[in-house]
C-alpha cells in the first residue's frame, strides 16, 4: 500500500485498533457469540423488529401522517391541537385507515403521533428508574450492614403497595399531566431494580474472581464498578427491556383514567378513553390505539424474553 | 415441618409486617404533605361549601393542619388505629371503605378463581406436551396475555358482546353493573351478591349476579392467567427433566400421579410466587375493570377520590389495599413453607 504523507496517523490508529482487538479478543468473541445467539432466536428478532418499526414510525410520523397537529402555546407549554373536519365518526377506509373521531380528526395520524409519546415515556421512566434502582441495589449488596438494612426496608415498603395504585395516588397528588405520570412511574419502578441487583450482587460478591481482585488490592470502588457491577447487570438489562413495555402500558393506563395528558392529545391511553363514549358506533376509536399498545408491549416483552435466554449463563452453553 | 415451627414463622412474619405498614402510612403522609393544595380549601370545594376564612380556619384546627409535621402524623395515625379514616371528600362522612369493599372482593375472588386453576392446568398441559400444538397455543397465550392492556380488553369485550353483534349470538351477557336493573339487591349479609342471593334463596338474583360477573372477572383474570400459565410451565419443565421424576416413571408410578404428586408439588414454588404478585395486579386492575363495567367497588371509589383530590380517601384506600396485599402475600408465603419441605424458616 502506498502511503501519502499525513497517513501516518491512520497507520497509528490502525495499530491501536489491532492492539485493542488483541487485548479484548475474548470479550469480542463473546460478543460475537451473543449476537449469533440473538440472530438465531426468532422471537427475540421479532421483538426487535417490532420495536425498530415503532421507532421508525415515531420519527417518520410527520411524513406518514395524513393530518398534522398544530401546536399552540398555552401558559408557556406547547399543546397539541387537531383540526376538526366534517368527516365525523367515519369508519376505516382508504382516506381514513383507522377511521375518524367525533370531531372528524383522522385517527390513524393520531395513533402515529402517539407512538413517539409512548416511546419517550418508556425511555424517560425506565432509564432513571433502573439507574437509581441499580445504584442503590449495588450499594446495599456491596456495603451490607446498616446501609443495606435501610435501603432494603424502604424498598420493601414501596413494593408492598401495588405499583399502579401508588402511581395513581402520586399522580393524583402531583396534579394531572403526562410529566407527573412519568415522575410517579419512576417513583414506583426503581425498587424492583434495587431488589434485583442486590440479590445479584450478594451472589456475585462471593465468587472467586472478586476475592482475587480484592487480594491483589483492588479498591472497593473499583471492585464495585469494574468487577461486581458488570457481572450483575444482565438481569437488569432483561428487566429493563421488559419494563419499557410495561411502563408504556401503565402510562397509557393512567392516561386512560384521565390522570395523564389532557383530552384531545395524541396519547394512546387518552385515545382509548375517548373511544368509550362512541363504543358501539365507532369501535375503531378504542381499538386501534389499544392495538398499538399491544404491539409495543409485545415487542419489548419478546426482546426481554429472548435476552434472558441469551444472557443466562446456564442456558448459554 | 412441625406445626409449632410453622406457627412461630407466621408470628415472626406478622411482626415483620408492622414496620412495613407503618412505612406505607409514612409514604402516604409524605405524599399528602407534598401537595401544594390546602386540603381544607379542596374539601370545602368538593363539598360545595363556602370557602370563607372561618370555615378554612375551622378545618385547619380540626385536622391539626397547623401543627408541626410529626404531630400531624401522630394525629392521623391515632385516628387510623381507632378505625377513623377521616372525612371523605367524595362521599358522605366519614371515609367508609368497608361499604365498597365487598363488590371489589367478589370480583377479584372470581377473577382469581378463574385464572389460577385454568392457568395452572394449561401450564402443566403445555409442559407435558412440550412443542405440541397445545404448547404452542399456550405459549402464544402467555406472551399475548401479558401484553394486552386490561382496560383495552374490557372495552373490546364490551364491543363484542354488545347487541350490535347479535348476529354472532354473543349478546347474552350483561355489560354493566352488578345486577339486572329490574332486580333489587339481596339483603346484605356479606355484600357479595352471589352469596347473599343464595342466602336469600333467590335464584333469579343469583343467576343475574353470576352473569354480571362473567365479563369483568374474565377481563381481570386474563392477564393473571397468562402469568400463572407462564410460570407454571417453566417450573414444570425444569422439574420434569429431573432424576426423581424419571425414577418415579421408571418404577411404574402412574403418569397422573407423577405429574401431580411428584412434579407439580415441586414446580408449585414458581406458581405460588407469581400468585402473590397476581393479588397486587388484580387489586390494581380493579380500578380499570370497575370503571369500565360500572361496578361500584373500592377501585372506582379510589379513582373518583384521586380525580377529586380526596386526600383522606386516597390515604385510607392506600392503607386498606396495602393491608390486603401484604396479608395475601403472607398467606402465600406460609403456604409455600407448608408445602415445600426445602424452604428454610430461618431468619433471613
Amino acid at each position: 500500500m502506498v502511503l501519502r504523507s499525513g497517513d501516518e496517523s491512520a497507520v497509528a490508529w490502525s495499530r491501536i485498533w489491532e492492539r485493542f482487538l488483541q487485548d479484548h479478543a475474548s470479550r469480542i468473541s463473546e460478543l460475537k457469540y451473543t449476537l449469533f445467539l440473538f440472530r438465531k432466536n426468532r422471537l427475540a428478532m421479532l421483538g426487535l423488529g417490532l420495536i425498530l418499526g415503532l421507532v421508525a414510525i415515531a420519527f417518520l410520523a410527520p411524513e406518514l401522517a395524513l393530518q398534522k397537529p398544530v401546536f399552540v402555546n398555552i401558559g408557556g407549554s406547547l399543546q397539541q391541537r387537531w383540526t376538526p373536519s366534517s368527516d365525523v365518526l367515519v369508519g376505516t377506509s382508504w382516506t381514513h385507515p383507522f377511521g375518524t373521531d367525533n370531531f372528524g380528526v383522522d385517527w390513524y395520524s393520531k395513533v402515529l403521533y402517539g407512538t413517539g409519546v409512548s416511546l419517550q415515556v418508556g425511555v424517560l421512566v425506565v432509564v432513571p428508574a433502573s439507574l437509581i434502582g441499580t445504584l442503590l441495589g449495588l450499594l446495599a449488596g456491596f456495603k451490607g450492614g446498616l446501609i443495606e438494612e435501610i435501603v432494603m426496608r424502604i424498598t420493601d415498603i414501596f413494593l408492598s403497595i401495588p405499583s399502579l395504585i401508588l402511581a395513581i395516588a402520586i399522580t393524583a397528588v402531583l396534579g394531572r399531566s403526562l410529566t407527573h405520570v412519568m415522575y410517579a412511574l419512576i417513583i414506583t419502578w426503581w425498587p424492583w431494580y434495587t431488589r434485583l441487583v442486590r440479590g445479584q450482587v450478594l451472589s456475585v460478591k462471593e465468587r472467586q474472581f472478586v476475592e482475587s481482585a480484592k487480594s491483589v488490592g483492588a479498591s472497593p470502588t473499583r471492585l464495585m464498578l469494574r468487577h461486581i457491577l458488570p457481572n450483575s447487570i444482565s438481569p437488569v438489562i432483561v428487566q429493563a427491556s421488559m419494563d419499557f413495555g410495561y411502563v408504556i402500558l401503565t402510562a397509557a393506563g393512567l392516561g386512560f383514567l384521565g390522570l395523564g395528558s389532557p383530552p384531545g392529545t395524541a396519547e394512546w391511553g387518552v385515545m382509548i378513553a375517548e373511544g368509550i363514549n362512541y363504543l358501539f358506533v365507532a369501535p375503531w376509536m378504542s381499538a386501534f390505539p389499544g392495538l398499538a399498545i399491544v404491539i409495543a408491549v409485545l415487542g419489548f416483552n419478546l426482546l426481554g424474553d429472548g435476552l434472558r435466554d441469551i444472557l443466562d449463563p446456564r442456558l448459554r452453553r | 415441618m412441625s406445626a409449632m415451627k410453622l406457627w412461630e414463622y407466621v408470628v415472626r412474619r406478622l411482626i415483620a409486617l408492622i414496620p412495613v405498614i407503618i412505612g406505607v402510612t409514612v409514604i402516604a403522609f409524605v405524599l399528602w404533605k407534598a401537595i401544594p393544595i390546602d386540603p381544607a380549601v379542596a374539601y370545602l370545594g368538593a363539598k360545595g361549601a363556602q370557602k370563607s376564612p372561618e370555615n378554612i380556619a375551622a378545618l385547619h384546627a380540626a385536622w391539626h393542619l397547623d401543627d408541626p409535621l410529626p404531630a400531624q402524623y401522630l394525629w392521623y395515625m391515632g385516628n387510623l388505629v381507632r378505625g377513623d379514616l377521616g372525612p371523605s371528600f367524595v362521599n358522605k362522612d366519614p371515609v367508609n371503605i368497608a361499604r365498597f369493599l365487598p363488590a371489589t372482593l367478589e370480583l377479584t375472588f372470581y377473577a382469581i378463581l378463574f385464572a389460577l386453576p385454568v392457568g395452572i392446568y394449561l401450564g402443566i398441559l403445555s409442559a407435558m406436551k412440550r412443542n405440541s400444538w397445545v404448547d404452542q397455543l399456550a405459549r402464544v397465550l402467555a406472551i399475548v396475555g401479558v401484553a394486552v392492556p386490561i382496560y383495552w380488553l374490557g372495552i373490546m369485550l364490551k364491543i363484542f358482546f354488545h347487541e350490535n353483534l347479535a348476529v354472532l349470538g354473543l349478546n347474552v351477557l350483561p355489560l354493566d353493573g352488578r345486577l339486572d336493573p329490574t332486580l333489587t339487591p339481596p339483603p346484605t349479609v356479606t355484600g357479595w351478591y352471589t352469596i347473599d342471593s343464595i342466602l336469600a334463596l333467590n335464584l333469579t338474583t343469583f343467576v343475574s349476579a353470576v352473569l354480571h360477573l362473567i365479563l369483568p372477572a374474565f377481563t381481570l383474570g386474563f392477564a393473571q392467567l397468562a402469568l400463572i400459565l407462564r410460570m407454571t410451565r417453566s417450573g414444570m419443565l425444569e422439574v420434569l427433566g429431573q432424576d426423581y421424576v424419571r425414577t418415579a416413571r421408571a418404577k411404574g408410578v402412574p403418569e397422573r400421579e407423577v405429574v401431580f404428586k411428584h412434579a407439580f408439588r415441586n414446580a408449585m414454588n414458581a406458581t405460588l410466587t407469581v400468585s402473590g404478585l397476581t393479588v397486587g395486579t388484580a387489586l390494581a386492575g380493579d380500578v380499570y375493570v370497575e370503571s369500565i363495567y360500572g361496578i361500584f367497588g373500592i377501585g372506582q371509589y379510589f379513582l373518583q377520590s384521586a380525580l377529586a383530590d380526596g386526600f383522606f380517601d386516597i390515604l385510607g384506600y392506600l392503607f386498606i389495599v396495602t393491608i390486603f396485599y401484604v396479608t395475601a402475600n403472607l398467606v402465600i408465603d406460609v403456604l409455600y413453607a407448608a408445602v415445600d419441605p426445602q424452604v428454610r424458616l430461618g431468619g433471613s
